[in-house]
């Protein structure tokens, strides 16, 4: 009998080319014979590229969601009863849902009672499945602690022990599909200005200074975006080398160009990881809503220039704030990440408070990593790298060769392992049941308490409250056994962090900031 | 039945900066408190303004100096406090500023927060019959949430208000719980009838007339005469102890407040007492509110309607404990599925940041019967429609409103219908489709 996955991400650009290689891993090693991916209409050019995919379902939002509209006079019942009688004839073993939305939550539950990531339960209630995919959730609360790529995290949600060489997006490049004539020349750079309103765009002065510097140096300038806008075109030089083809690119149209061009700079967007997954050489700008550590290029050796996000370390982490502006980031820095590209120098010219790393195979665990290259924000990246070891216990790695003494996170965990595993051992008297449920919240609740104390792992007290929430059995013991086998995993892990008291004297500054501080 | 999960955080919807400033006291103090309680359960990071701190202070400028330069002091502090709120909100950058009656507020600060793109909200929870600070003021919020119905609700879009919309009272359901009571408690507190709240001309009246021999009244403005009656001097009484009153009481009579002659007035609006009794598993007479019925059914609360029913139902309850504490117990659930502070937080945030409430656009609304066409050949669908009749307009929301709010497994056609749900929702959030 036949193993069929599903994985929804009804989702963009960017994420849909991220999950390849999580696609990719459910068919290794026999896990699924068949595997099918469920992408918006507008997206199916880019999924029809995952050649590791079976099958393509397309939803076509015109049809489903346009019709939910007020103004529409019919709700769009026969589209909504034939999309579950799609799911329900395929009979998923399994669906991997890797979108946070709630409509996501509820195309897995009505595909399958086999879900990883955000579903249904028997009860009705939102659960995650899956630990690799509770800290996906969990660090989208507090986006600026993910530690981990975003390509990185799927692929771990269905084996964190895939191989680093079977970890880069694989699309098929090309095809005859909607091309037009393009002009190249030699040593063309694509510049990607994007939405003008996103939060993640460099300025559009910046890339016009940029443009005319490149133009100077005698190299071609193509300009990128999602949509046309006469007001950006009007701002760039006209020039013989200069194309301007701000929304007039297909998905391949912009395969094309990525595989003859010579560089890409662009703030994090979906072209950024077509040219990642054409080899093409990356300068990307984060800022606004992105990060490096989890949105950046996976490919080897790109340059990815961060603004730091002011007090990082003390802060609360929110979904919103990740980084700064990319404001921060000067066209020096990005004309010097150029050089520095093309070998023709050995250092970057950093920007205040910006970082300017280069993305490199991790050493300790699996998985794209960030290495600083010029400018610095060492706390945070120390934490980043313990945050990384520890997160790879948590979620099934080995453990590292330099761990730790044990510490406070060590102790709580171990408590809160303890206080689960007496229920187990409850057995069904209701009184005692009921007192070891107590003692577990208290464990619990130190145990959150602790954590607090700690802004860097605040993403670890929603990763708990993720998990908590998720655990299944119906019976005390059976959901205990779970706990106890969450809370030791922790514990275990917890080795990987040096927490110190200088780590805990983090919190008299949030303390003591707390009440001015913006979160 | 033990279970150790809890519950699940909304890791789908952003979490939103709020702040809350707290009216300096009085009825609507501790409401501030219980929705900012709400919204931090909703995952929300709320910055609550506890501005009741100031309260000796505000007092003091009225007392301390005399006449109208204490007035005036008064009301510059008032409007610095309001000050204080808008620059606090602009400084952490808040996606809201919630309200709530006599929460101190100016139109000039409710103009800088609408420059600096912060939603405003005000819920007043008071009877709009009883001030009239809100007419100048409404104007000015993004959205106003009235507890009332009605012509009520009516004068405050007729004062201006861009929106108003209906968000009945609720219940803490971590503060009025079901409470196990010590021999010490219960003989303070319990009680075989008793009464909490302020003494308010029609309550007089009714209690006079009653002449109860086991009554315990407990509140404020009680005539001082009703030494027996009136439980320690008549002092205000906390919050927390208002839940231990509710668990220790046989029957709490719960007479709302009446601005016109009449002793029991079908008013427009639902107390929190209601829903505050009902959350501690209390049983309770209540006279008629005309939205009461949309938030209780008959065999979770007693209603009354005028003072014969009061009387009868009193003596029918006091003797039989079984039904007291069957409706009881209905009540308390019916808070814990549709009426805690969470709840109506959740709705409200709904409104704020994805409803454009306008009027629909629908040029010709489809029937159920047109539904039903549509879902030929599927069972469940059909079975599911059939608790519609043809001719009702076929609207998400009254289809939303059929899936029960229990936990259960739903089915397959539950399922179709808040999958319609939640995309509407979504799309509504990102601006596609209204």
């Amino acid at each position: 009998m036949s193993r069929r996955a599903l994985v929804i991400a009804v989702t963009r650009l960017g994420d849909i080319i991220q999950t390849e290689p999580m696609v990719r891993a459910l068919k290794a090693e026999g896990r699924f014979d068949k595997a099918t991916v469920l992408v918006e209409r507008s997206f199916a050019d880019i999924a029809g590229r995952i050649t590791s995919a079976d099958e393509l379902k397309c939803i076509d939002f015109e049809a489903i969601l346009g019709r939910l509209d007020r103004s529409c006079a019919a709700l769009p019942m026969r589209e909504y009863l034939a999309l579950a009688d799609w799911l329900l004839r395929n009979s998923f073993d399994t669906v991997y849902n890797v979108t946070h939305s709630r409509p996501s939550m509820m195309l897995a539950a009505l595909a399958s009672h086999e879900t990883q990531g955000v579903t249904l339960d028997q009860q009705g209630m939102q659960v995650v499945n899956n630990r690799w995919l509770q800290y996906f959730f969990a660090t989208n609360l507090a986006r600026p602690w993910c530690s981990f790529n975003l390509v990185d995290i799927y692929v771990n949600a269905v084996d964190p022990l895939v191989a680093q060489s079977e970890r880069k997006p694989q699309l098929v490049s090309g095809g005859a599909r909607d091309k037009r004539t393009l002009k190249f020349n030699d040593g063309e750079v694509l510049l990607h200005v994007g939405a003008s309103k996103s939060d993640k765009q460099w300025p559009l002065e910046k890339f016009v200074v940029l443009s005319q510097y490149l133009l100077d140096r005698g190299l071609s300038v193509t300009l990128l975006g999602g949509g046309k806008s006469e007001a950006i075109s009007r701002a760039f030089p006209a020039h013989k080398n200069f194309q301007d083809l701000l929304g007039m690119t297909s998905i391949g149209d912009l395969f094309d160009l990525c595989q003859n061009a010579s560089l890409l700079v662009s703030a994090d967007s979906g072209p950024v990881h077509v040219a990642a997954a054409c080899d093409l050489p990356i300068i990307a700008i984060e800022g606004g809503s992105a990060h490096g550590f989890e949105t950046a290029p996976y490919k080897v050796g790109s340059i990815v220039i961060q603004p730091h996000l002011d007090r990082v370390m003390s802060r609360r982490p929110t979904k919103h704030a990740t980084s700064a502006s990319s404001d921060l980031v000067s066209v020096e820095t990005v004309i010097s990440a150029i050089d520095f590209l093309a070998g023709g120098s050995d250092q970057i010219t950093s920007s205040p408070q910006c970082t300017v790393y280069e993305t490199i195979n991790g050493e300790n665990v699996p998985g794209l990593d960030l290495r600083a290259i010029s400018g610095s924000n060492s706390e945070y990246e120390e934490w980043q790298q313990r945050l990384r070891r520890f997160w790879w216990r948590v979620g099934g790695g080995h453990s590292s060769c330099n761990s730790q003494p044990a510490n406070d996170l060590t102790s709580c965990a171990m408590a809160s392992a303890k206080a689960a595993r007496l229920i187990s051992q409850a057995g069904n008297n209701f009184t005692s049941l009921e007192e070891s449920a107590a003692s577990l919240s208290a464990t619990e609740h130190s145990l959150t308490k602790m954590i607090e104390a700690y802004p860097p792992l605040h993403h670890l007290n929603f990763f708990l409250q993720i998990a908590r929430s998720s655990v299944h059995g119906e019976l005390p013991h059976e959901q205990a056994q779970e706990l106890e086998k969450l809370y030791d995993d922790v514990a275990e892990a917890a080795a990987e962090l040096e927490l110190t008291p200088s780590h805990r004297s983090v919190k008299k500054q949030y303390n003591s900031n707390s009440e001015k501080v913006p979160a | 039945m033990i279970s150790l999960r809890k519950n699940s955080i909304d890791t789908a919807t952003p979490q939103l900066k709020i702040v809350v400033p707290t009216p300096l006291y009085g009825g609507s103090l501790p409401i501030a408190y219980h929705a900012a309680d709400a919204f931090i359960e909703l995952g929300h990071t709320c910055d609550v303004l506890r501005l009741d701190e100031q309260h000796s202070l505000f007092e003091s400028l009225g007392t301390d100096v005399e006449d109208n330069a204490g007035k005036r002091l008064k009301s510059r502090f008032a409007e610095l406090l309001a000050d204080y709120v808008v620059e606090r909100a602009i400084q952490t950058k808040a996606d809201l500023v919630w309200y709530t009656a006599q929460s101190p507020v100016s139109i000039a600060s409710l103009r800088r927060l609408h420059d600096a793109g912060i939603k405003a909200t005000l819920w007043f929870v008071e009877d709009v019959r009883r001030f009239d600070y809100w007419k100048h003021i409404v104007r000015e919020f993004d959205l106003v949430f009235s507890i009332q119905v009605g012509p009520a609700a009516d004068a405050i879009r007729q004062a201006g208000a861009r929106q108003v919309v209906y968000l009945p009272m609720a219940a803490n359901v971590a503060i009025h719980r079901p409470m196990m009571l010590s021999h010490e408690h219960q003989q303070r507190y319990g009680s075989q009838v008793s009464f909490v709240g302020a003494g308010y001309p029609n309550r007089v009246a009714l209690f006079t007339e009653l002449e109860l021999a086991n009554l315990k009244l407990w509140g404020n403005d009680w005539p001082s005469a009703w030494t027996e009656r009136l439980q320690e001097s008549g002092r205000r009484v906390s919050t927390e102890e208002t839940a231990v009153i509710y668990n220790a009481s046989a029957i709490n009579l719960n007479i709302h407040s009446a601005v016109s002659g009449n002793v029991l007035e079908c008013g427009d609006f639902v107390n929190p007492r209601t829903f505050e009794i009902a959350a501690c598993g209390g049983f309770q007479i209540v006279n008629r509110q005309s939205p009461l019925c949309d938030l209780f059914g008959e065999s979770e609360l007693c209603i009354v309607d005028d003072e014969a029913e009061l009387k009868s139902a009193l003596t029918h309850f006091t003797s039989n404990q079984r039904a007291r504490n069957k409706m009881a117990e209905a009540s308390r659930l019916r808070v814990m599925r549709e009426h805690t502070y969470v709840h109506r937080m959740k709705t409200a945030l709904n409104y704020v940041f994805h409803s454009t409430i306008q009027a629909p656009r629908m040029a010709a609304v489809a029937t159920m019967a047109d539904l039903k066409v549509a879902a030929h050949g599927d069972q469940d669908m059909q079975k599911f429609l059939a608790q519609f009749t043809d001719t009702e307009p076929a609207t998400l929301q009254k289809l939303v409103d059929k899936v029960s709010k229990d936990q259960h497994t739903l089915s397959r056609a539950e399922l179709i219908v808040m999958l319609m749900h939640e995309f509407r929702n979504w799309g509504v959030e990102k601006g596609v489709i209204q």
